[in-house]
């Protein structure tokens, strides 16, 4: 069958929609912040052959775009023959899809006239999984907690009781994975049932031919983006604080005729603590950079990852081998954004982002004064770096994409008390775009007994670097401010009842040298706090005057070094 | 009630329309002049005056008049509200620039937040805290609260926010800093989180809060021009306003929670197609107002339009979600789809043909209005398949190019895609169609319903153009194109009842619920409706009180909407209300938690008036005589056959009980109705067009 353009638009906007409602109901159907609020997921439709058709709009890209590469295992495993209606399948396997096993990916098969025609499938971050919580500690992956094959969660229809059994067995909050599992669950069924009434409605008998048109379509539009980009090659390397000692990341962009070649050759060998990472998790961040400066209007599927290749060397640490530890691999797996884009700013300088901070998760594990057992994972972002022309967006979470959970909710849900959340002055990159600022937050936990406070923090040695001649964003930092200790960033701390831990993001880099930033928009930034008025001198060359609170031009002239004055 | 005479006044971004409606002759007159956007009030008497002067009629005639505004909407957009302070919690002003820390589009590096109503620079903290349960854990420090009243004061905000944390369970800090604002404040505007939105989650609290404070002084000030206006010409009637729920209160209710008003006109839209839905029988009707750039869709269910808290306003990009303000008010459930007749045809990157969000607006405006504009919009699409006369837009006032509207779809559509005029100028319709066709269906199924089980009613300018084929494609069989079309808001303001949602978040599992506090909740917001409903005017025995309860499983983080029986509650009512609860999780989500506790959240109370007698019967009367409403036959397209001869009939000058069979073009003075070959169409007692296959 012959797919014109309009029918094909038409088509395309109905499986959006479809997957859409899909993430919808895993939203609304969930059990824990870090779904719900959070919304660290991400849902797809794939075709018979496991290729990624479409995604929903909601989700991150380490979900979205490893799940797009990792389906394809399920199907290795289970093929079309093994698969009946009703069933779905599971793996929190960190190799073959998100990375950690953290995450679950729930995949089901949707069935039409009696064939394969589509598989539903829909990642999300657990509440637990066992072992020793959400750190980075773990020195083999084995102590990262239960590992999930790829199995039958669902047999035509039937909950496999031993595998829930086996999950409600190694987790500390058995109720809320549960709940979790059977709200993936019900999103792909969500999806399923609305893909057959599509199907139905249109009189097609599989997606055969709508697919071919996407993703051929979808590999076209990359490949005329890429083609409008000079060829060339460009290197960045940057470090990153690691576990004991910094770590480098190399990479190498080359972009030839339509496609696009990615090396992370170069890079550090994996290390002792999880925070390596799959090549699967790589792949993914890699993509997204990438689609966000060439295309990011070409829909995110299968063929539109073609002309994109990326290899990094077995065994280094963006490409860990089995059994590494991996529970932490967002912590370094996300700086595939910044590399990437660092490498792009010579080729493409106008479509790219300084560094960002990093996503900083705190889990807290313990047990309120009555007895009971409580984990909660509380995502913060610092600041976004500037953008060529715009400044960089204050705590907000690039390049992964998550919401934070409401305090009036996290409190309500646990024990933790929350004693501030705010911006930190003079945390962005000075640059005539600033970087995005970083926050401030301080937990304390409302119970008499301590709990453990698990940090995953990056960021806290190697600031975000600012881009052509913009400055740093401010380094992150976790301290107990009542005892003057300063907890490794990346490992488990006990904190103890009455003390508050506090944990600062980082901030996002600048873009072009501050002195070129229009002195006028220093002292907006100067009279709502966000820069001090000592900062607006040094790094901007803008004097205001404390008192009246306005600029002093004379003074400005003469530390911008302009004559005139 | 003896004879009346009300008026509707809808305010709109391009047009004010007016309806009055006289109960002793059941005659309604329109009137249709241009908004007077620098002080809305003036276009609003004048079209008064017009009125009266066309009917002698003077200004003391007229009992009440309701009114639809978008002066909240665009006084948000456009950011001319007043400087506004807010005052939150130690070490949480900044909740409002932080918001929910995610981009609402994934791969757009160079997206933008909206900019914070207050900047920082006006927000301040001072010492107090709050449990989760509203107990104390830090008691309001009032010297501090005093320092930070002195220093808003000497900024010189006009209007003050309050929100602080967990307040919605215990407003008794929020309570004391008004007693202080009012004794060293007493002429700033004041707006607490408690009394605009008691719900859970900070940050959506005190954005609704700040923007509530923000449109203030502006509502009062625009209020009090139209009072004295009105009452300058004899008008000593009472003035009411619509709320974006659909329900009327008085003036004075509104300029307390103008936030409440916000979506006031479309709320109206679709009050008017319930009350059609009443009217005719129809338990389920699908509002779709198609104007010049949006469409709006609403699903209306045993007469009343669905409501829903989860609304956005401003927003950076108009049809991105997550790019606006959120606003925890009570707004007529709709979405709004960037499509209209002025939206732009254009080519993606895909090689794809998309129609809008881009609208060519009213200027340039579409290429066949000769006014500069050269890029196809869906009105020149529906010229070149003849659904429109070039000879008879907007009722013959302006005279439509048809050379340049096949042009602008053969150059930028046609010839880029290889395909021939025809089919590109139809497929501008039909992504328009399906783009209609599958917001709706999407917001059907989100809220558990089929689309096909609903009757579609048509208004707007373009709707009626594209009705037919939507409903095609939803599978609905039962078109309405209503009889006032062209002033469906300002008619519907008409048809309002008085209604007033209050909201309490009290959260306990089921098991554990407290009746007695429940029972009292209740019986203190019904206090407070019934209030607020007799200070306009509706007795009290007319005044109905139904309770629901966002309910969830405990852990859950979103609620479903249970209704909750009335009267006095007790124990016994515990697994009714978790029957009702189990009933409406399964219709949505497919399967039920077992083993998993229930919670309530928030209790709500809607108090209602009765709806207002509008008798439509005599509303309007047609011109001439029966079968005289043929006004020729032009060719027009239609996928079937290609371009067909079809008749074409003047829209007024049908009268009840006719029939036709399309191909027809049924046109009136801002709307033209398209019926394909095989349909046929009713004209009902109303005046109404009845459609079906």
């Amino acid at each position: 069958m012959q797919i014109d353009a309009i029918t094909l638009e038409v088509f395309w906007n109905r499986l959006v929609s479809i997957v859409n409602e899909q993430a919808a109901a895993l939203v609304r159907a969930s059990f824990t912040t870090i779904v719900r609020e959070t919304e660290d997921l991400s849902s797809g439709i794939f075709d018979p052959a496991g290729n990624m058709l479409v995604q929903a709009t909601t989700g991150t890209p380490g979900h979205i775009n490893s799940m797009a590469t990792g389906v394809k295992y399920f199907l290795k495993k289970y093929p079309p023959s093994a698969l009946n209606p009703g069933d779905a399948l599971v793996t929190n396997d960190p190799w073959l899809v998100s990375g950690h096993k953290r995450d679950l990916t729930v995949v089901s098969p949707i069935f039409f006239g009696g064939r394969l025609v589509a598989l539903a499938a829909n990642t999300c971050h657990v509440a637990d999984i066992g072992g020793r919580g959400f750190c980075a500690d773990a020195t083999t992956v084995f102590e990262e907690g239960l590992h999930i094959p790829i199995v039958k969660l669902f047999d035509r229809g039937e909950p496999v009781r031993p595998v829930f059994e086996f999950i409600e067995s190694n987790v500390r909050v058995p109720h809320l994975v549960v709940g979790d599992t059977m709200a993936q669950i019900s999103a792909n069924e969500v999806s399923g049932r609305k893909l057959i009434e599509f199907l139905k409605e249109v009189g097609l008998p599989d997606l055969e031919a709508l697919a071919r048109e996407i993703l051929t379509r979808s590999e076209q539009a990359t490949r005329r983006a890429i083609e409008a980009v000079p060829d060339g090659s460009a290197s960045r390397e940057l470090f990153v604080d690691g576990f004991e000692a910094p770590l480098k990341i190399q990479v190498t962009v080359t972009i030839k005729g339509s496609d696009i070649y990615v090396d992370y050759a170069g890079t550090s060998p994996q290390c002792s603590r999880g925070i390596n990472v799959v090549f699967n998790y790589t792949h993914a961040y890699t993509t997204y950079a990438l689609k966000c400066a060439i295309c990011p209007d070409v829909p995110n599927n299968d063929g539109s990852f073609r002309p994109i290749h990326v290899v990094a060397p077995a065994g280094c640490l963006l490409n860990a081998t089995y059994p590494a530890p991996v529970a932490g691999r967002h912590l370094i797996g996300h700086f595939a954004g910044p590399a990437i884009f660092g490498a792009l700013a010579e080729i493409l300088p106008d479509r790219v982002v300084a560094d960002s901070s990093s996503l900083c998760i705190s889990q807290f594990d313990g047990e309120t004064d009555a007895g009971e057992r409580f984990v909660n994972n509380y995502f913060c972002t610092g600041g976004m770096g500037a953008r060529p022309t715009k400044d960089g967006l204050s705590t907000t979470g690039f390049p992964t994409n998550i919401s934070n959970s409401p305090v009036e909710v996290t409190e309500n849900v646990s024990p933790i008390f929350f004693v501030r959340k705010e911006l930190i002055c003079d945390s962005g990159g000075p640059g005539r775009f600033r970087g995005g600022l970083a926050q401030r937050v301080g937990f304390r936990i409302r119970s008499a007994r301590p709990a453990a406070f698990n940090a995953m923090f990056e960021r806290t040695k190697f600031p975000a670097l600012g881009f052509r001649g913009g400055g740093n964003g401010r380094l992150a930092e976790v301290t107990v401010p009542t005892t003057g200790e300063r907890p490794h960033p990346k490992s488990q701390y006990t904190l103890q009842p009455g003390h508050e831990v506090q944990v600062d993001t980082s901030g996002g880099g600048g873009f072009f040298p501050p002195f070129e930033r229009d002195p006028l928009r220093v002292l907006e930034d100067v009279l709502d706090g966000l820069v001090s008025v000592e900062r607006a001198a040094a790094d901007y060359g803008v004097a205001i005057d404390r008192e009246r609170l306005e600029i002093d031009w004379p003074r400005t002239r003469a530390l911008r070094g302009q004559s005139g004055s | 009630m003896g004879d009346m005479i009300n008026v509707g006044i809808d305010i709109g971004g391009t047009f004010t329309d007016l309806v009055l409606w006289d109960s002793e002759s059941g005659k309604v007159h329109r009137g249709k002049l241009l908004t007077t956007p620098a002080d809305p009030s003036l276009g609003a008497i004048a079209g008064m005056d017009e009125l009266a002067a066309v009917l002698s009629l003077p200004l003391q005639g007229v009992q009440n008049v309701m009114h639809g505004t978008t002066l909240i909407t665009n006084t948000l957009i456009e950011r001319t509200g007043a400087k506004t302070g807010l005052i939150t919690t130690q070490g949480f002003r900044d909740v409002l620039e932080i918001g929910r820390e995610k981009r609402y589009d994934i791969y757009d590096i160079f997206l933008e937040m909206p900019r914070p109503l207050v900047p920082r620079r006006l927000r301040f903290e001072v010492s107090e805290r709050l449990l989760p349960d509203g107990t104390v854990e830090t008691p309001l420090d009032e010297d501090e609260a005093r320092r930070v009243i002195a220093r808003l004061r000497a900024q010189g905000v006009a209007a003050v926010a309050v929100c602080f944390l967990h307040a919605f369970r215990n407003p008794a800090h929020e309570q004391r800093m008004r007693a202080l604002l009012q004794e060293q404040f007493p002429e700033a505007f004041l707006s607490l989180s408690t009394e605009v939105v008691p719900e859970i989650r900070e940050y959506e609290r005190t954005s609704t809060t700040v923007a509530n404070a923000y449109v203030q002084p502006v509502m009062r000030q625009y209020l009090s021009r139209l009072r004295s206006g009105l009452g300058e010409r004899g008008f000593g009637g009472s003035l009411f306003v619509m709320l974006s729920s659909g329900g009327i209160i008085t003036g004075e209710t509104a300029e307390r929670y103008p936030v409440r008003i916000v979506e006031s006109g479309p709320a109206a839209g679709a009050i008017l197609a319930s009350t059609y839905g009443h009217l005719l029988g129809h338990k389920r009707l699908l509002s779709f107002d198609m104007g010049g750039t949006t469409a709006k869709i609403c699903l209306i269910e045993d007469g009343r339009p669905m409501v829903t808290t989860n609304f956005e306003v401003a927003r950076v990009y108009r049809f991105k979600r997550g790019s606006g303000f959120p606003l925890k008010v009570p707004v007529t459930e709709m979405i709004e789809i960037g499509a209209g007749g002025g939206s732009i045809a254009h080519i993606d990157a895909m090689g794809l043909l998309q129609v809008g969000p881009q609208s060519a607006g009213a200027s340039p405006g579409p290429a066949c209005y000769s006014l500069g504009g050269d890029e196809p919009t869906v009105t020149d699409a529906d010229l070149v398949l003849g659904y429109l006369d070039p000879g008879h837009f907007l009722g013959g006032k302006m005279a439509l190019s048809l050379d340049r509207a096949r042009q602008a779809v053969e150059h930028r559509i046609a010839a880029p895609l290889g395909m021939d005029l025809t089919r590109a100028a139809w497929g501008i319709h039909q992504v328009v169609d399906e783009n209609m066709a599958n917001a709706a269906r999407i917001h059907a199924v989100e809220r558990g319903q089929d689309p096909k089980a609903y009757v579609l009613m048509a208004f707007g300018g373009a709707g009626p153009v594209h009705a037919w084929w939507v409903a095609e494609k939803l599978g609905i069989c039962k078109i309405l194109i209503p009889a006032a079309s062209g002033v469906a808001s300002a008619l519907g303001l008409l048809a309002a009842p008085f209604s007033f949602d209050l909201v309490r978040t009290y959260m306990a599992r089921l098991p554990a619920l407290d009746f007695g506090h429940l029972s009292r909740i209740f019986a203190e917001m019904g206090e407070e409706g019934a209030a607020l409903l007799r200070g306009a005017g509706v007795p009290r025995d007319a005044i109905t009180i139904s309770r629901s309860c966002d309910m969830r499983y405990v852990d859950q983080g979103y609620e479903i909407s249970v209704p909750i029986p009335d009267g006095r509650l007790t124990s016994d009512d515990r697994e009714g209300i978790r029957a009702a609860f189990e009933r409406e999780y399964e219709r949505l989500f497919c399967r039920l938690n077992p083993g998993v506790e229930v919670e309530g959240l928030n209790w709500r109370v809607l108090a209602s008036g009765p709806r207002p007698e509008l008798d439509l019967t005599r509303a309007f009367v047609p011109i001439g005589r029966p079968g005289g409403a043929l006004k020729g036959e032009r060719p027009v397209y239609f996928p079937e056959g290609g371009y067909l001869a079809t008749r074409v009939y003047d829209r007024y000058a049908l009268h009840p009980g006719e029939h036709l069979r399309g191909p027809a073009i049924i046109e009136e003075d801002e709307s033209t109705t398209v019926v394909a070959p095989g349909g046929s169409v009713a004209v009902d007692e109303y005046l109404n067009l009845v459609i079906t296959p």
